[in-house]
C-alpha cells in the first residue's frame, strides 16, 4: 500500500487507540490528582463496562445502545461502595499500601468475572451501523474507528467544559490544589471524591466498551492493561487532564506506528518512550515541577 | 577571619513576588542575632536561601572565607550551615536516639559503615549521650518521635541541629506552637549554646528576642531594613512603622 | 538467633517433605529474592515493582555462565550476583533521582524493556523458550546435584542463611540506619548533610547482588531459565510476598514468601482463579488490618526487632 494510505491508517488507528487510552485513564488521573490515591483497580472499571454490556445484551435481549448506557451507569454505581468502604480507608497512607489494596480488589474482580464467564475472550457484538466503513469521498474509513475518535473528542471537550466552567469543576480544582483549604471553605470533599471517582469509573467503562476491539475483554483485562493506563498518567503528569490527553496521543500513535512498521518492537517502543519521557521529565509532560508523588 | 558568615546581595523571586531583595549582612563568630519582622516578610525564605534548600537567583554566601554559592543543601550542611525547621521535620517513625544518631554519624563521617552495629563508635555514642542529657531527653530516648508531645519534638529538632556541630545555626522559631509549660527547656538550651557558634534566630516573641540577642535584623517584604543593637531597634520609629504601619514603603533605619 | 532457627526449620522441612523438595527449594530461593526487596524497599523506601529485572538478570547470567564458561556453581553464583549489581546500577541511574509514582513507573518500564530485549535476543537467551540443558557441576567438587533435588535444596538453604546473616548485620549497621533515615524523610536527610543519592545507589546495588544470587540459584537448581524470571508478574508477586510478611523488618520476608508460595501451591491446584480470590482478599485484609504484615502476629521477639529497626506508618 502506498505511503499516504499507511500514514492515514496509522493516524486513524493511533488516534482511536489514544482516545480509548485517554477515556480510561482520566479516572486514574483524577483519583491520583484529587484523592492522591494510586488505584490499581481502575482497569477493572473498564473491564466491567465491557462485560456488563455483553451480559445485558445477552441475558436481557436489550439493544446495544441501551446496554452501553446501562453498563456505564452500573459501573459507576458499583464504584461508589468501593470508594466509600474500601479505597477511602487508604487515603493519606503510603503509596504502596494503596497500590496493594487496590491490586487486591482487582484480583477479586478478575476472579469474580472469570467464575461467571470463563477465561476466554468475550466479544461485544456491535450494531450494524458501526460495522463497515464510511465513504468520505477520497477514501473509505472504518466506521468504528471514526466513531471512537469523535466520541473521544466529544468526551475531552465535555470534560474540559465541566472541569473549567462548571461549579463542580471549580470545587474539584480547588480540592486538587489544596484539600484542607477546600474543606475550610465548606466544600464537601467526601462528596466530591465519591462523585469524581464514579465519574472516572463511568468514563473508564465507556472507554472499555469503545476499545473492546483493540483491548479485548478477558478476565485478566483489569491488570493486563493497567500498565498502559498508568503509563498515560505518569507520562502526562497526574492531576492534569490535558497532560493525560497529550500522553495518550503520543503513546497511542507511537505504539500503533510501531505495530504497523516494526511489530516485533512495539512493546519495547511503548515502554522505551515512557522511560525516556520520565527520565527527562520525571514529573510528566505537563506535571507541576516538584509535584507531590 | 572573624566574620563567620557573610551574606551578600541575596536576591530571589517566585514569579513576580520578590521574596529576597539584595539582602546583605554578616554574622560574627559567637554572634547572637535575632531576625524579626511581620508575617510574610521572608524570614523563613531567607533561611531556606542560606541553607541551600532554595537556590537564590543572585548574590553570594561566604562561610569562613569560602563561598558556598555552588553547594547544594547537603553540602552546605556538611560545611557547617545548619538550620532547624519551623514546622518540625523529624524522622517521625524512628526513635529519639536514632534521630540524633543520624546527624551524629553524619558528622563523624560514619554514615556508610557497613560492618558494625550502630553502637560501635564511642565518640558518637558519647556525643549522643551528652545531647540527650543537655536537652533532658534521656527518658524518651527509645520512644518513637511521633509519640512525643510537641514540646519534646521541638527539642529533638534542636538536638538534630546540635549533633551536627554546626558553625552557623539558623533557628526558625524553635519554640513556635509550644505551650508555656514546655518551652522552658528550649529557651534554656538556646541560652546555653556554644559560645563560638554563630546563631541566627527567627522569633516573634519579643521578650525572648531581647533576652537572647546582641543584635537584631528587621525584615519586611523581602528586604532587610534595619540592623542594630537591641536598644537601637527598641527605640526605632521605623521598626514601629514596620509592625504597626499600613504597609507603606518604609525607609531603612 | 534467627539464622539458627532458619536452619532448623529448613532442616525440618527437608525431613517432613522429602517429596516436595522442588517446591521447598523454590520457596527458599523466593525468600532470598524477597529479602533483597525488603532491603531495597522496606529499609530504604525505594518503591520498585521491577525488581525481577535484577533477579532475572542473575538467572540468565548464571545460566549463560554454566553453558559457556564453566559448570562450577559457586562462580556461577558470583556471576549472578555481579549481573544483578550491574543491572541495578544501570536502573539506579534512571530511578533513584525520582520518587513516588514516577519511580514506580520507571521501575516497571525498565524491567519491561529488559524483558523485551531478552525476548528478542533469541540467539543468546533462547527467547521465548529460555535456556535449558544447563548442567551444573558438584558444589565444592563434592556434592552432586541429584535428581531428587537434595543437594539443590541444601545449597539454596545455606546461601539463604548466610545471606540473611549478612543482610541482618547490614541493616543493624550505621549504613542501615542511614537507609531508614532516607526512607523516613529524604529531605531531612539532605538537610543534615546526608549523601542521599550515594546511599540509595549503594543499597540498591547491594539489593541487586542478592536478587542476582537468588536468580542464579534458580538457574542452577532448576537447570532452566525462562523469560518469566524477568516478568512483571514476578516483581508483583515478590512485592505481595513482602507486604504480607511485613515490609518494614527484614524477617518479614522469611514469613511472607513461604506463606504466599504455600497458599499459591494449594489454591492453584484447585483453580488459578481461586488463587486470585484468596490472594486478593489476603492483600485487602493485610493492608487494612495488618499493615505491618503477618510478622506482627508473632509477639515476643518482635518487640526487639521492631524497636531496632523502626516502624513506618
Amino acid at each position: 500500500m502506498n505511503l499516504v494510505s499507511l500514514l492515514l491508517n496509522i493516524l486513524l488507528d493511533g488516534v482511536a487507540y489514544a482516545m480509548i487510552l485517554f477515556m480510561i485513564s482520566v479516572g486514574l488521573s483524577i483519583s491520583l490528582g484529587l484523592m492522591r490515591v494510586v488505584n490499581m483497580a481502575h482497569g477493572a472499571f473498564a473491564m466491567l463496562g465491557g462485560y456488563i454490556t455483553i451480559a445485558v445484551m445477552n441475558q436481557m435481549k436489550v439493544p446495544f445502545e441501551v446496554a452501553v448506557i446501562a453498563a456505564i451507569v452500573a459501573t459507576a454505581i458499583i464504584s461508589i461502595p468501593l470508594e466509600t468502604f474500601l479505597i477511602r480507608k487508604v487515603y493519606g497512607r503510603n503509596e504502596l499500601d494503596q497500590a496493594l489494596l487496590t491490586i487486591g480488589i482487582a484480583f477479586v474482580v478478575i476472579a469474580g468475572v472469570n467464575s461467571v464467564t470463563g477465561a476466554n475472550i468475550s466479544v461485544i457484538k456491535l450494531p450494524y451501523y458501526l460495522n463497515g466503513s464510511i465513504d468520505l469521498g477520497f477514501r473509505s474509513l472504518p466506521t468504528d474507528r471514526l466513531v471512537v475518535i469523535v466520541l473521544g473528542l466529544v468526551v475531552t471537550v465535555a470534560l474540559w467544559f465541566f472541569v473549567e466552567r462548571s461549579a463542580f469543576g471549580v470545587k474539584l480544582r480547588a480540592a486538587v490544589d489544596n484539600a484542607a483549604m477546600a474543606e475550610a471553605v465548606k466544600i464537601n470533599t467526601s462528596r466530591l471524591y465519591v462523585i469524581s471517582f464514579a465519574l472516572g469509573a463511568a468514563l473508564a467503562a465507556l472507554g472499555g466498551i469503545a476499545g473492546a476491539s483493540l483491548l479485548p475483554m478477558e478476565p485478566t483485562y483489569a491488570l493486563k492493561y493497567l500498565v498502559l493506563f498508568l503509563a498515560v498518567v505518569a507520562v502526562g503528569g497526574h492531576g492534569t487532564l490535558f497532560g493525560s490527553f497529550l500522553a495518550a496521543v503520543i503513546l497511542g500513535i507511537i505504539d500503533t506506528a510501531t505495530k504497523y512498521l516494526a511489530p516485533e518492537y512495539s512493546s519495547i517502543a511503548f515502554f522505551a518512550t515512557m522511560l525516556i519521557v520520565l527520565a527527562v521529565r520525571p514529573q510528566g509532560l505537563l506535571g507541576a515541577n516538584g509535584a507531590k508523588s | 577571619m572573624n566574620k563567620r558568615l557573610e551574606v551578600k546581595g541575596l536576591t530571589h523571586a517566585f514569579g513576580g513576588l520578590i521574596v529576597a531583595s539584595e539582602i546583605t549582612f554578616d554574622l560574627e563568630q559567637g554572634s547572637r542575632t535575632a531576625l524579626i519582622g511581620p508575617n510574610g516578610a521572608g524570614k523563613t525564605t531567607l533561611v531556606n536561601l542560606i541553607s541551600g534548600a532554595l537556590k537564590a537567583a543572585s548574590g553570594d554566601i561566604i562561610l569562613e572565607d569560602r563561598s558556598v554559592w555552588g553547594l547544594g543543601q547537603a553540602a552546605r550542611a556538611r560545611a557547617g550551615i545548619v538550620r532547624t525547621f519551623q514546622v518540625g521535620r523529624l524522622f517521625r517513625d524512628l526513635s529519639v536516639e536514632d534521630n540524633i544518631r543520624l546527624p551524629a554519624l553524619q558528622h563523624a563521617r560514619a554514615s556508610f559503615r557497613f560492618w558494625s552495629t550502630k553502637h560501635t563508635d564511642q565518640v558518637v555514642d558519647q556525643d549522643i549521650a551528652s545531647i540527650l542529657a543537655a536537652l533532658n531527653l534521656g527518658a524518651s530516648a527509645q520512644k518513637q518521635v511521633q509519640t512525643l508531645p510537641y514540646g519534646e519534638q521541638r527539642l529533638v529538632e534542636l538536638a538534630i541541629a546540635l549533633a551536627l556541630k554546626p558553625r552557623v545555626l539558623l533557628l526558625d522559631e524553635p519554640a513556635a506552637g509550644v505551650p508555656q509549660s514546655e518551652s522552658g527547656v528550649i529557651l534554656e538550651v538556646i541560652g546555653k549554646l556554644p559560645a563560638d557558634l554563630s546563631v541566627l534566630l527567627i522569633e516573634h516573641d519579643m521578650d525572648l528576642v531581647f533576652k537572647f540577642a546582641n543584635r537584631i535584623l528587621v525584615m519586611m517584604n523581602g528586604a532587610l531594613l534595619c540592623d542594630g543593637t537591641p536598644a537601637e531597634i527598641a527605640a526605632s520609629e521605623q521598626v514601629k512603622q514596620i509592625y504597626f504601619g499600613r504597609g507603606e514603603s518604609i525607609a531603612n533605619c | 538467633m534467627v539464622e539458627l532457627a532458619l536452619l532448623i526449620v529448613g532442616a525440618l522441612a527437608f525431613f517432613v517433605f522429602p517429596d516436595d523438595l522442588g517446591l521447598m527449594t523454590s520457596i527458599v530461593i523466593m525468600t532470598l529474592f524477597v529479602l533483597s526487596l525488603s532491603l531495597v524497599l522496606g529499609q530504604a523506601g525505594i518503591p520498585t515493582i521491577g525488581h525481577a529485572a535484577l533477579y532475572g538478570s542473575g538467572a540468565y547470567a548464571a545460566g549463560l555462565w554454566a553453558l559457556h564458561v564453566t559448570a562450577e556453581p559457586l562462580t556461577g553464583l558470583a556471576a549472578g550476583g555481579l549481573a544483578g549489581a550491574i543491572i541495578a546500577a544501570l536502573s539506579g541511574l534512571l530511578l533513584l533521582r525520582t520518587r513516588g509514582l514516577t519511580l514506580v513507573m520507571l521501575s516497571i518500564a525498565f524491567a519491561q524493556v529488559l524483558f523485551e530485549i531478552a525476548n528478542k535476543a533469541r540467539g543468546v537467551t533462547g527467547g521465548d523458550d529460555g535456556l535449558s540443558g544447563l548442567t551444573v557441576s558438584p558444589v565444592l567438587g563434592i556434592f552432586r546435584f541429584d535428581f531428587y533435588g537434595r543437594t539443590g535444596y541444601w545449597y539454596s538453604l545455606i546461601v539463604l542463611v548466610l545471606s540473611y546473616a549478612l543482610l541482618r548485620r547490614l541493616v543493624a549497621s550505621p549504613f542501615g540506619l542511614t537507609c531508614r533515615g532516607i526512607r523516613s524523610d529524604k529531605t531531612r536527610m539532605l538537610a543534615i548533610g546526608g549523601h542521599v543519592y550515594g546511599a540509595l545507589m549503594t543499597v540498591y546495588v547491594t539489593g541487586g547482588v542478592f536478587a542476582g544470587i537468588a536468580g542464579a540459584l534458580t538457574a542452577q537448581t532448576a537447570q532452566v531459565v525462562g523469560l518469566n524470571s524477568l516478568s512483571f508478574q514476578q516483581s508483583a508477586d515478590a512485592l505481595v510476598m513482602l507486604v504480607i510478611g511485613g515490609t518494614w523488618t527484614l524477617a518479614g520476608a522469611l514469613i511472607g514468601a513461604p506463606v504466599f508460595m504455600v497458599v499459591h501451591h494449594i489454591a492453584s491446584t484447585a483453580s488459578p482463579y481461586h488463587w486470585l480470590v484468596v490472594i486478593g482478599l489476603l492483600l485487602i485484609l493485610t493492608v487494612l488490618y495488618l499493615p505491618k504484615g503477618l510478622i506482627y502476629l508473632i509477639p515476643a521477639g518482635l518487640e526487639r526487632l521492631r524497636d531496632r529497626q523502626g516502624t513506618h506508618e
